[in-house]
C-alpha cells in the first residue's frame, strides 16, 4: 500500500529524514518509536504534503502512484488520513460541517454524489457514539477550546467518517488519560481491517497493548535503526533509546 | 402632509442646503485620520432608474413586515404593525414634526463639513418609527428596505423605544444604480426598553454602490439595550458614523460590524461610545475582510465620564487580508476619565492562518473551497450577532457567498 524508499527530507535546507525507507502492506500495523527529535512528525507531514518539508530525495509511492506529484488534498481523498500530534484549532469553521465537507470531497473524488447534511446527521451520531463523545461538540467549532483528549478523539472521528485506506496517527495516545486511551484504541481498532494500514506514531508502549502492532520501528536521527515485532516496543521500554543513539552518533 | 409641516420640513432641507453650501466637503484639514475624498466620489453618480417593486423581492427577509423607502420618500408600508409604529414624516402631528426639526435644526448647527448635512439638504422625507409597550410587550419587528434608484437622495429616520417596550429593525441598503445615499438616524430608547438593529449595505447586480454616507445617534437611558449589528459589501465609498450615548444606569449597547470588501471597495466606520454614567455596559466588534485595492478603516472611540465607577467597555477590530493591495486603518482609542472602570481594546491584522489552511486541505478540502471556509469562519462571529436567521440569510448569500468560489 505504502512503500517509502531511501527518503531524504529537509525543512529549510535542514535534512530531518536521512535515507528511510519502509513497507507497508494492506491490513499491517505499524509502529514507530523513538526519540523526540528523530523526525517522526516530520514523516507525517511529508506523507501529509506539507508545504514547508521539501522531499530532497528517494520516493513515496501510495497505492502506486508517485506522491511528488500529488497535492496535499489529492492524498487525502485519495486515502492517506494523517491523525496529527496538535491538530489546529479553526475558528468560525464548525465541527460537523467541516466533517460533512471533508467526506464530500472525497466522495466527489471518487465520482460520488454529496451527502446533504441531513443524511450525515444519522452517520455522525452513530460515530460519536462509538468514541463515547458528546453530541455537542459538534456544534462547536472545529477544535476550538478543545481540550487536548477531545481534540485527539476528533482526529478519530475524523478517521472513522473518512475511511481512509492509510491512517497515519502521530502520537495520538499523548494527552489522554487511561478512559480515553482505551476509547481511541478501540476506535483504531475498529476501523482496522485488512484493506486498510496503519501506522502508529508513538513513544510510549501503553498504546501498543491496546492496538497490536504487526512490525515496530525505531526511528533515531532520520533513520529507521531497528525494525522487530511487538516484543521490540516492550524492549525499548525498558532499555530506553541511549544504545541505539549512541549507535547512530553521525 | 398639511402645508404647515410640509413647509416646515422644506425650510429645513432649505437651511441644511445652505448650511452644506457654506461648508467645505471632508478634507485632510477637516479630518486628520483616514481622509477620504467625498467629492470625488459624487461625481460618479448614474441617473436615476426606474423602481419596480418586484425587483426587490430577494431582498426581503423572510417573515418580516417589510416597508420600502425610495430614495429617501416611503413608498409601500407593511399592514399589520401596531398603530403608530410607522409613520411619515409627512403624516406626523405638527407637535411631533415641530420635535424633530428643532432637534435636527439644532444638529444642523453642529455640522461640521458638508457630508453631514446632505441626509437633511438631500432629505425627500423619512419616517418616525416607534414601539411601545402598548402591544403587550412584545417586540415590534420591521424590516426597512432603503432603495436608491440613481442621483441624490437623503433619509431621515426617528425612532423611539419606549419603556419596556421592544424594537426589532432590520434596515437594508440597496442600490439600484449608482447613487450618492445619506442616511440619518437618531434613537431614542427608554428605560428597559429594547433596541435591535441588522442593517445589511450589499448591491443588487453588478452594481457597486457609489456613495453612502450615515449616521446613527442613539440614546440610552436607564436599563436600556441596544445592539446594532451590521453587514457590509462597501461601495465606491461607503461611510458610516455611530454615536451611542448611554445615559442610564444599566444601559447596554453592542456593535456587532462586519465588511466584506473586494475590488477597490471601500468602507469605514466611526463610533464613538459615550458612558455617562457608572454601571453601562458596552461591547464593539468590528472585523473587515479585504480583498483586491479594497480599503477599509475603524476609527473608535470608548469615553468614559468622570464618576462613572462600574462602567465596562470592550472594543475589537479583527482584519483579514486577503491580497497585497487591500488596505485596513485601525485607530482603537480609550479616553477614561474614572477610576473604577474595565475597559479593553485590541486589533489584529493578519492574512488566512497557513496551518488552518493545510489542516483542511489535509482532510481533502481543496484549497479554494478551504480559503472560503477560513473567511467565512472568520465572519462567522458578527453575522450570527444579527437577531434574526432570515436577515443571516441575507448576509451570508449577498456577502459571503461570492467568498465561495474566491
Amino acid at each position: 500500500m505504502l512503500t517509502i524508499t531511501d527518503l531524504t527530507v529537509t525543512v529549510n535546507d535542514l535534512p530531518i529524514i536521512k535515507g528511510l525507507s519502509l513497507e507497508v502492506k494492506p491490513g499491517e500495523v505499524h509502529a514507530i518509536m523513538g526519540p523526540n527529535g528523530s523526525g517522526k512528525s516530520t514523516l507525517t507531514k511529508v506523507l501529509a504534503g506539507h508545504p514547508a518539508y521539501t522531499v530532497a530525495a528517494g520516493r513515496m509511492v501510495f497505492q502506486g502512484r508517485d506522491l511528488a506529484e500529488v497535492k496535499t488534498e489529492e492524498r487525502a481523498t485519495s486515502g492517506i488520513f494523517i491523525g496529527f500530534q496538535y491538530p489546529v484549532e479553526v475558528p468560525g469553521v464548525n465541527n460537523a460541517e467541516f466533517l460533512r465537507m471533508a467526506l464530500n470531497a472525497k466522495r466527489r473524488a471518487h465520482g460520488q454524489s454529496d451527502i446533504t447534511a441531513a443524511d450525515f446527521a444519522p452517520i455522525l451520531r452513530a460515530r460519536l457514539k462509538s468514541l463515547e463523545m458528546d453530541d455537542s461538540l459538534n456544534e462547536r467549532q472545529l477544535n476550538v477550546g478543545f481540550s487536548g483528549g477531545q481534540k485527539k478523539r476528533n482526529e478519530i472521528l475524523q478517521m472513522i467518517v473518512l475511511e481512509p485506506s492509510l491512517a497515519v496517527l502521530d502520537e495520538t495516545d499523548s494527552g489522554l488519560d487511561i478512559d480515553a486511551l482505551r476509547v481511541v484504541a478501540s476506535g483504531i481498532n475498529t476501523y482496522r481491517r485488512a484493506d486498510r494500514a496503519i501506522i502508529l506514531i508513538t513513544h510510549y508502549q501503553r498504546l501498543l497493548e491496546l492496538v497490536q502492532p504487526d512490525a515496530v520501528h525505531v526511528l533515531v536521527r532520520g533513520r529507521i535503526v531497528k525494525s522487530g515485532g511487538p516484543a521490540l516496543a516492550t524492549e525499548l521500554e525498558a532499555s530506553g533509546y541511549d544504545e541505539l543513539l549512541k549507535a547512530a552518533q553521525p | 402632509m398639511t402645508t404647515t409641516i410640509a413647509d416646515a420640513f422644506q425650510q429645513l432641507r432649505d437651511a441644511a442646503q445652505a448650511r452644506a453650501d457654506a461648508l467645505p466637503l471632508p478634507s485632510a484639514a477637516l479630518e486628520d485620520w483616514r481622509y477620504v475624498d467625498v467629492k470625488a466620489f459624487s461625481r460618479e453618480l448614474s441617473p436615476a432608474v426606474a423602481y419596480a417593486a418586484a425587483a426587490l423581492a430577494g431582498h426581503r427577509a423572510a417573515g418580516l413586515a417589510c416597508a420600502v423607502v425610495v430614495d429617501g420618500r416611503l413608498a409601500e408600508t407593511p399592514s399589520g404593525l401596531p398603530p403608530g409604529t410607522l409613520q411619515d414624516l409627512g403624516a406626523l402631528t405638527e407637535q411631533a414634526a415641530a420635535a424633530l426639526i428643532e432637534g435636527w435644526s439644532r444638529e444642523l448647527g453642529r455640522c461640521a463639513d458638508a457630508s453631514a448635512c446632505w441626509s437633511l439638504a438631500d432629505g425627500r422625507g423619512g419616517a418616525r418609527i416607534s414601539a411601545s409597550r402598548a402591544g403587550g410587550g412584545a417586540p415590534t419587528t420591521l424590516h426597512l428596505l432603503l432603495v436608491s434608484t440613481g442621483g441624490r437622495s437623503g433619509c431621515r429616520l426617528a425612532i423611539e423605544v419606549g419603556a419596556d417596550a421592544q424594537l426589532d429593525l432590520v434596515i437594508s441598503h440597496l442600490d439600484l444604480a449608482a447613487a450618492r445615499s445619506s442616511v440619518g438616524i437618531e434613537a431614542v430608547v427608554h428605560d428597559r426598553g429594547r433596541l435591535r438593529v441588522d442593517e445589511l449595505q450589499y448591491s443588487c447586480g453588478d452594481q457597486a454602490t457609489a456613495l453612502l454616507l450615515s449616521h446613527a445617534t442613539l440614546h440610552l437611558h436607564e436599563r436600556a439595550q441596544a445592539s446594532w449589528v451590521a453587514c457590509h459589501q462597501g461601495g465606491a465609498l461607503v461611510r458610516t458614523a455611530i454615536h451611542a450615548h448611554l445615559h442610564g444606569d444599566g444601559a447596554a449597547f453592542d456593535l456587532g460590524f462586519l465588511s466584506v470588501l473586494s475590488g477597490s471597495r471601500q468602507d469605514h466606520l466611526l463610533t464613538r461610545v459615550h458612558h455617562h454614567v457608572g454601571g453601562t455596559t458596552s461591547t464593539q466588534l468590528v472585523k473587515t475582510i479585504a480583498d483586491g485595492r479594497a480599503q477599509a478603516s475603524f476609527d473608535g472611540l470608548i469615553a468614559i465620564d468622570a464618576h462613572t465607577d462600574g462602567a465596562s467597555a470592550r472594543q475589537h477590530h479583527h482584519n483579514l487580508l486577503l491580497s497585497p493591495g487591500a488596505r485596513v486603518d485601525t485607530r482603537p482609542q480609550l479616553d477614561i476619565a474614572a477610576d473604577d472602570v474595565q475597559a479593553a481594546h485590541g486589533a489584529t491584522v493578519g492574512r488566512p492562518n497557513p496551518d488552518e489552511l493545510f489542516y483542511l486541505r489535509s482532510r481533502g478540502i481543496a484549497a479554494v473551497e478551504a480559503l472560503a471556509m477560513l473567511r467565512r469562519g472568520f465572519a462567522r462571529e458578527p453575522v450570527l450577532m444579527l437577531a434574526h436567521p432570515a436577515v443571516r440569510m441575507l448576509a451570508e448569500r449577498a456577502l459571503l457567498g461570492s467568498l465561495a468560489g474566491a
